[in-house]
C-alpha cells in the first residue's frame, strides 16, 4: 500500500517535473524578495521594522510552535489545527446533511424553487463574517464559529445541488421512461447519480470558505484554541512571526483540504465513469 | 387480429410563446406484427414527434395510437426506443446500462446477468462488459443502446435516426447488423430515417410523409429480398421513386412556405 503510494508519487514528480520546478522558482523567488524587503527594513533604526520579520525567524515560529507549548496557553499547534478542524468539519457536515435535500428539492420542483429561491437570495448576499458578533454571543464560542462556517459552505453546496439536478441530459430521462422507470426510479437511477459531480464541486468550492470563516469567527470567539485565534493573539502579543507562521499553516491547511476535495471528487467522477 | 400499430388521426400542436405549430394533423398508419417500417420525410415533419407520442414520451393533441389494441397513454417497457444521441448512463458499464430495464423490475440479480451476457452477445459486444460508455465508439454506443432496449422484451421497437451521427461506414455495418438482431429478436421496428438509401435498406415499407403538418403522402412496399444490393438495378429504381416523392414535397413545401399566408 505503502509502496504503492510511493511509486504513484513518483510517477506523478517524473511526469510533472516542469510544474513542480516552475512551483519552487516561484515560490524561491517570493520568499528572497521578502528576505530583501525585511532586510531593508531592518537596516534603518525603524519603528515598525518587527511587523516584517526575517522569513528565517517565521520559520524557526513555524517549527516551534508545533513542538514547543505555548507558556500562557498552555497549547501547541497541532491542538489549534485540531480545534480549527473539528469546527470546520462539524460546519460541514451541518451544510451537506441541509444543502443537499433543500438543493434537490428546488431542483426539482418548481413550486420549491419558488418559494426557497427569495429566502436564498436574500441571505446569500450577506458575508458570513457579518453573523459573527450575533452567531458568538447567542451561541457561544463553539458552535458560533461552527454556524459560521455552516453559512460560508451552506449556499455553494445548495447552488451546485440545484444546477445539477437542472442540468440532467433530457435525453437521460427519456430513456429511463421508456425503459420502464417512474419518478422515483428517475430520481434515485438517474437524477442522484448525474448529481453526484456537481456535489463535489460544491465541496470543493465550500471548503475554501469554510477556511476563511473560521479563522475570523475564531479571532472574535473561540473556545479551546484554533489557528485564527492563535493568530490574533500573536498579533495582540506582539510575537509577529508566530502570527506570520499560523498564517502559512491556514494556507497550507486550505490547500490541502481543497485538494483532498478535488482529488476525492475526480476519483469518484472517473470511477463512475463520468470523466 | 389487431395489427401490432394502429394510429388513426393523430394530431400534434405545439406551443412554443404565443405561437401554436401543427406538428401532426390527420396521421394514419397501421404495422403488422414483426415488420419493419421506415418514417421518411423533411426535415420537421414530425417523424419524431409520431414516435415519441407511440413512446409515451409526447402527449398526443388527438386521434388515437393503439398497441395491439390499447390506447398508449404513458411511456412503458412494452416500447423500448432507440435515441441518435444514445442516451447511455455514463456511470454504467456496458453490462449495468443493459440491465437497467430489469433493474427497474426488480429482476433478481441472476436473472439480470443472464440476460444481459444473451444481449451483449446478440449485439456484439462480448469483452466490452465492463466498459464505461465514454470508452466506445458511435457504433459500439448505439449496440449498447439497442441491447438495452431488447433486453425489456417489448413487443415494439422505435428508432429515432439510430445511425444519424455514425460515419458512413458504420452506418453501413449497424444497418446490416440491425436487419441481424431484427430477424434474431423478431420485433416490430419503427424507425425514422432522413436518408432515402438507409430507408429503402432497411424496411419492409416506407411511410413518406408530408412537410409540416405531417400526415401520410405515400406508402411505398420494398419487396426485395434481403440481404439487399445497394448497387442493384431493383434497390436503385426504388430509391429514385422514394427520392422523387420527397423531392415532390420538399418543393411543395418550400412554396408554401415562400407565398404570403
Amino acid at each position: 500500500m505503502a509502496n504503492r503510494f510511493a511509486r504513484g508519487l513518483l510517477k506523478n514528480v517524473a511526469d510533472n517535473w516542469k510544474q513542480y520546478v516552475q512551483a519552487a522558482v516561484s515560490i524561491a523567488a517570493f520568499i528572497v524578495a521578502w528576505q530583501l524587503y525585511s532586510t531593508y527594513l531592518h537596516q534603518g533604526n525603524l519603528s515598525y521594522k518587527g511587523y516584517v520579520p526575517y522569513p528565517i525567524d517565521v520559520a524557526k515560529a513555524l517549527h516551534s510552535s508545533f513542538v514547543h507549548r505555548d507558556p500562557i496557553t498552555n497549547l501547541t499547534m497541532w491542538s489549534h489545527i485540531g480545534a480549527s478542524l473539528e469546527r470546520i468539519l462539524y460546519g460541514f457536515l451541518m451544510a451537506l446533511a441541509a444543502a443537499v435535500p433543500l438543493g434537490l428539492l428546488m431542483g426539482t420542483f418548481r413550486t420549491a424553487d419558488a418559494l426557497g429561491r427569495p429566502i436564498v437570495e436574500l441571505i446569500r448576499p450577506i458575508p458570513p463574517l457579518a453573523w459573527i458578533p450575533i452567531f458568538i454571543v447567542v451561541l457561544g464560542v463553539f458552535s458560533g464559529p461552527v454556524a459560521i462556517v455552516f453559512l460560508g459552505i451552506f449556499f455553494p453546496l445548495l447552488l451546485n445541488v440545484i444546477f445539477g439536478v437542472r442540468s440532467v441530459d433530457q435525453n437521460l430521462i427519456d430513456a429511463a421512461r421508456t425503459l420502464g422507470s417512474n419518478r422515483s426510479q428517475l430520481f434515485v437511477k438517474v437524477v442522484l447519480p448525474f448529481t453526484v459531480p456537481y456535489l463535489m464541486t460544491g465541496i470543493s468550492v465550500g471548503l475554501g470558505i469554510g477556511w476563511m470563516c473560521i479563522v475570523a469567527a475564531e479571532m472574535v470567539g473561540n473556545y479551546g484554541g484554533g489557528v485564527g485565534f492563535f493568530i490574533n493573539d500573536m498579533a495582540v502579543r506582539g510575537q509577529f512571526e508566530f502570527m506570520y507562521a499560523g498564517m502559512i499553516v491556514i494556507g497550507l491547511l486550505g490547500i490541502l483540504t481543497t485538494g483532498v476535495a478535488s482529488a476525492f471528487g475526480r476519483r469518484l467522477s472517473k470511477w463512475m465513469g463520468m470523466t | 387480429m389487431s395489427p401490432c400499430i394502429r394510429i388513426a388521426g393523430l394530431s400534434k400542436t405545439f406551443t412554443k410563446g404565443r405561437k401554436e405549430v401543427k406538428a401532426l394533423d390527420g396521421f394514419d398508419l397501421d404495422v403488422a406484427d414483426g415488420e419493419f417500417v421506415c418514417l421518411l420525410g423533411p426535415s420537421g415533419c414530425g417523424k419524431t414527434t409520431v414516435l415519441r407520442i407511440l413512446a409515451g414520451l409526447e402527449v398526443k393533441s388527438g386521434g388515437s395510437a393503439r398497441l395491439h389494441g390499447t390506447e398508449i397513454s404513458r411511456a412503458g417497457s412494452d416500447r423500448g426506443m432507440v435515441f441518435q444521441e444514445f442516451g447511455l448512463f455514463p456511470w454504467r458499464t456496458v453490462r449495468k446500462n443493459i440491465e437497467f430495464g430489469l433493474e427497474i423490475r426488480h429482476v433478481p440479480e441472476a436473472g439480470r446477468s443472464d440476460a444481459s451476457r444473451r444481449f451483449v452477445d446478440l449485439v456484439g459486444l462480448k469483452g466490452f462488459e465492463d466498459a464505461h460508455p465514454k470508452e466506445l465508439s458511435g457504433g459500439m454506443k448505439q449496440r449498447v443502446a439497442i441491447a438495452r432496449a431488447l433486453v425489456n422484451n417489448p413487443l415494439v421497437l422505435l428508432m429515432d435516426e439510430p445511425f444519424g451521427s455514425l460515419d458512413a461506414q458504420t452506418r453501413n455495418l449497424m444497418q446490416k447488423e440491425l436487419l441481424r438482431i431484427w430477424s434474431a429478436a423478431r420485433k416490430t421496428v419503427l424507425f425514422v430515417t432522413h436518408s432515402v438509401e438507409e430507408a429503402v435498406f432497411l424496411a419492409d415499407r416506407i411511410v413518406v410523409m408530408t412537410a409540416r403538418p405531417g400526415k401520410v403522402r405515400e406508402l411505398i412496399e420494398v419487396s426485395l429480398p434481403r440481404p439487399r444490393d445497394r448497387t442493384s438495378s431493383e434497390f436503385l429504381a426504388i430509391r429514385s421513386k422514394v427520392l422523387a416523392e420527397l423531392e415532390e414535397e420538399f418543393e411543395r413545401a418550400q412554396k408554401a412556405e415562400l407565398s404570403p399566408a
